[in-house]
């Protein structure tokens, strides 16, 4: 078990990931990793843009997680101080001359078809379709099941360079993974 | 009636709503997690203040760097709420405050202008 986590490592290593977290996250969490994050792409150079860019798909996959993400560290709903959490995995690293951001997290099996078609309709458009869809649904007001503004993914579709890129895999009973690969 | 202030947070912003002097500033950071929390009391405190301000001359100076998805709804209803007053012939004045070096400010103002009808939202570069 022990010699695993040098196997973690040197998988990131080999993916250039320079950021990483799995676990339970939450807003201050959120924070402390912009912050970081922030830091070290400026270090390295990066425009005021691309860092904006990454950090603002970073704020909306970790809020989905935290909302969205059938494991939670806590049962039955009970609040921390940290506030509201959900388990999932977020790495961040390099590739070529872009940075990509990588989510996971458990689903229900049920929401899976809606998810997939939201996101196979986000990638079908350009950036001027992408603009008038997020205007839209700015003007419009989230659907039922929503608990932001239902903007989340229209945002990250916005910022990134190459189409996103997702992934679904049952887990067991109820339960399937879901991945989202962005670049930027 | 009472001014409403809140103090910055790393991820929401200042709020210095001056009933007195008519004068509203929203500056910083709003990403919290939960957008409808945190902005209740602010809306709570902008119906019963646009309800009271007659013909006084308002202003409202938003300086935001970064906003994320749902609070990009939340300024988007509260611009909504500025032009229904000003549609009742009161008057308000709404600058969209940007920095020159974060490109996406000025963008964010243009789209938030394209969708306003009535209400003009004023873009102007932060002086440095």
């Amino acid at each position: 078990m022990v010699k695993s986590l040098q196997d973690i490592n040197s998988d990131f290593c080999k993916h250039k990931v320079f950021l990483s977290f799995s676990g339970p996250l939450s807003q201050d969490l959120t924070v402390e990793m912009g912050e970081i994050l922030k830091t070290k792409m400026k270090l390295e150079g990066a425009t005021i843009s691309t860092i904006l860019k990454v950090f603002s798909i970073m704020v909306e996959v970790n809020h989905n997680i935290i909302h969205y993400s059938a494991e939670k560290a806590f049962k039955n709903g009970i609040t921390t101080e940290q506030g509201k959490t959900g388990c999932g995995i977020i790495t961040i690293g390099q590739e070529k001359d872009t940075y990509y951001l990588m989510a996971g997290n458990l689903i229900e099996k049920s929401s899976v078809l809606k998810l997939k078609d939201s996101l196979n309709k986000l990638i079908s458009m350009d950036s001027q379709e992408l603009k008038k869809f997020y205007k839209e649904k700015r003007k419009q007001g989230p659907d039922a099941d929503s608990k932001g503004a239902g903007l989340g993914f229209i945002e990250i579709a916005r910022k990134v360079s190459c189409p996103l890129e997702y992934d679904f895999r049952d887990v067991e009973n109820d339960l399937a993974f879901f991945s989202l690969k962005t670049i930027v | 009636m009472d001014n409403l202030i809140i103090e910055a947070t790393k991820y929401t912003p200042e709020i210095k709503f001056d009933a007195e002097n008519n004068q509203l500033e929203l500056t910083g950071e709003t990403y919290p997690e939960n957008t409808a929390e945190f902005y209740a009391p602010v809306f709570s405190w902008l119906d019963e203040y646009l309800e009271q301000i007659e013909d006084n001359m308002v202003t409202v100076n938003l300086e935001i760097n970064y906003f994320n998805s749902s609070s990009s709804k939340v300024l988007m209803d509260m611009f909504d709420k500025f032009e229904e007053t000003v549609n009742e012939g009161k008057k308000i004045t709404l600058n969209w405050i940007y920095d020159k070096d974060n490109e996406s400010a000025l963008e964010y103002g243009e789209e938030f202008q394209e969708d306003l009808e009535t209400l003009k939202l004023n873009l102007m570069e932060k002086s440095q």
